[in-house]
């Protein structure tokens, strides 16, 4: 049936082109869609994965409440009024007992490395410029085995802050709008005194504008010393072994301590989130084009077994059985879905290729495009279940057909 | 030998009976006429007894087996290889040349290239020697029919069964048909049965089937 499928395939090339075109722009936009979507996310959760911890301990915020304030001033009176209730945070958050969780963490088998942390909201200053960021202490040696920090530096030496004396390294945005150059003296406010100057030993690029325009990292002892908070810290960052085992990690020690203890996944459940709504889009509109496609197919046949009844007919004369001339029809569908699959598949590789050279805001670096072969398995698997479905139907009818209604009737 | 024992044939519902229980036996190597005036039943007689209709009752047997006593498989294995169909129409595929609808049905059981020498030798018999890889739409009516004749006899059936294979054909032509499927009965062993409505075509045949409102007439 191979022979005649093919000639009847042949026989109409303006039909069967639209048809392998239908298919092919469905599979090209599959894939497209989905390299654009995955790398994306990829790219995302890979940052967030390598530049933050696995899981954070960080400690919690304790709001200031009438109650902490009547037991500590007022023990001895029954009724104390408030005229105005006391309100607001309590000043500065830190983790409590930071050994007893060093001590933990290091019996740990699950644990990796593991950083103290201390960070604080400030105005960078340069010049005339100032500017709002995050300022974070680190342990230096430990940061660098729990993120990726070290290996974005463009400039400079991550390795600098390990001695301290107020070096620190910032994103490549914030040194630009600064218009900060290595060795230069960038001066930090933190508020409550006059700024501090720190030397700029290091700039890095991760290539996520939140991250390059905001933050900076110098030594842990400088950090407390500048916000006037020796030996307090206010997170742990923890690398584990093995990144799925962050969030039983974090359900596991959030039992036994007020801490926040927060995998990498809880502490941006709103980005995944996104992320999950975005696959469900992109499912969608894959559904819909495959839909389309396979209209186009099921249209082509159920037309083609109409006009090819007569044919049909004297096939089954001819001793053809139901089958055979299903598998007729059945060819057509499944040539015409897997060669336009296959089509697609060059297609979606090329303009992937394309939109790989591209940049979009939010990003310092190009698209990142997913060129996973699973990607391209599922298009002309999608590519092929589409043409299965939509071909059976009319296949299935062409087979059904009854040989002496067709030759009685004349046609 | 075929035969065919009280058959009948209702269409419809209620039913209308077309064939009132016709029995007879064709003789392996004849040449059979079955004619009647319109609406008497031949067609659906000559499909009833080739498998292509099934008989409301009755029996029809080849050579001793009864066909419905054949399953499906067994019944297109019958049709591909012991008979042939030759219509009013020549329905051939409009894709294929020729040649290539000639061979269709040994295509089935994969012999089309075994047979490829028998269907050229056909087709050169039948005059058209110089068209073979030309498609139905370039040839004449006469000369199309000539290929579903062709295409009829590459399988070397035992039976051909013909509905009115000279109705779309001038008298010229239908003649030369005629002679061919007289011819084949003569050289090969295939029984030949056909409805016409020429008295003359009819006249041909070795044994005359007569209908009259489904019942066979002596």
């Amino acid at each position: 049936m191979i022979f005649l499928a093919f000639r009847h395939i042949f026989a109409r090339p303006k039909q069967s082109l639209l048809t392998l075109l239908g298919v092919s722009l469905g599979t090209t936009a599959f894939i497209t869609f989905a390299a654009i979507m995955t790398g994306f996310q990829t790219f995302i959760i890979d940052q967030l994965v390598n530049n933050d911890a696995y899981v954070k301990i960080s400690a919690k915020e304790k709001m200031v409440s009438e109650k902490d304030l009547n037991e500590s001033l007022f023990k001895e009176k029954n009724h104390v009024f408030w005229l105005t209730s006391p309100s607001g945070r309590q000043e500065s958050a830190k983790i409590n007992y930071p050994l007893g969780w060093f001590h933990k963490l290091d019996k740990d088998t699950r644990v990796l490395a593991y950083s103290p942390l201390i960070g604080a909201m400030v105005l960078y200053i340069k010049g005339g410029i100032s500017l709002s960021g995050k300022l974070q202490g680190v342990d230096p040696v430990n940061q660098a085995k729990v993120t990726n920090i070290a290996s974005y530096m463009v400039q400079g030496d991550y390795q600098s802050l390990a001695g301290g004396g107020n070096r620190i390294i910032i994103g490549i945005g914030l040194a630009t709008k600064l218009g900060a150059k290595l060795k230069d003296t960038i001066l930090i406010s933190v508020g409550k005194s006059d700024p501090i100057p720190f030397k700029l030993s290091g700039i890095y690029k991760t290539g996520i504008v939140n991250l390059d325009d905001t933050v900076g990292y110098a030594h842990l002892r400088d950090v407390q010393s500048a916000l006037s908070r020796p030996s307090e810290i206010t997170d742990i960052a923890i690398r584990l072994t093995a990144v799925e085992d962050s969030q039983a990690f974090a359900a596991e020690y959030s039992e036994f301590t007020d801490e926040k203890v927060q995998s990498w996944d809880q502490s941006n459940a709103s980005i995944l989130s996104v992320f999950s709504l975005q696959d469900f889009i992109r499912t969608f509109i894959t559904v819909a084009i495959m839909i389309v496609a396979s209209f186009g197919i099921y249209n082509i046949l159920n037309i083609l077994v109409n006009q090819k009844r007569k044919d049909i007919g004297i096939l089954r004369s001819f001793g053809y059985d139901p089958s055979e001339i299903q598998n007729l029809f059945m060819i057509q569908g499944l040539f015409l879905g897997i060669s336009g699959g296959l089509i697609g598949l060059v297609l979606g590789f090329v303009m992937s290729l394309y939109l790989s050279t591209l940049k979009i805001s939010g990003m310092t670096d190009n698209m990142r495009i997913n060129f996973s072969p699973k990607l391209y398995l599922m298009g002309i698997g999608m590519a092929i279940a589409a043409s299965v479905i939509s071909s059976y139907l009319p296949a299935r009818s062409a087979g059904k057909l009854n040989p002496i209604d067709i030759v009685r009737s004349g046609e | 030998m075929i035969k065919v024992d009280n058959v009948k044939k209702s269409f419809g519902e209620p039913p209308i009976e077309i064939l009132h229980g016709i029995t007879f036996e064709i003789p392996d190597k004849s040449f059979v006429s079955i004619t009647g005036k319109s609406g008497s039943g031949k067609s659906t007689l000559l499909y009833s007894m080739s498998t292509l209709d099934h008989p409301t009752s009755g029996s029809v047997y080849f050579d001793g087996v009864e066909i419905s006593s054949m399953n499906e498989k067994e019944v297109h294995e019958f049709r591909n290889l012991k008979m042939g169909f030759i219509f009013q129409f020549h329905y051939l595929l409009p894709e294929l040349s020729a040649l290539e609808n000639v061979l269709m049905p040994a295509r089935r059981t994969g012999q089309h290239i075994a047979r490829r020498k028998r269907a050229v030798d056909l087709l050169t018999e039948f005059g058209i020697e110089e068209k073979l890889d030309r498609l139905p739409r370039q040839l004449s009516g006469g000369e199309q029919q000539r290929v579903a004749i062709a295409r009829s006899l590459i399988q070397e059936p035992k039976y051909i069964f013909a509905d009115e294979p000279t109705g779309n054909l001038d008298s010229a032509n239908g003649e030369i048909v005629m002679n061919w499927l007289k011819k084949a009965t003569r050289d090969s062993n295939t029984t030949v049965i056909y409805v016409t409505h020429d008295p003359d075509f009819a006249a041909l045949a070795d044994q005359k089937i007569l209908l009259k409102d489904g019942r066979l007439e002596i």
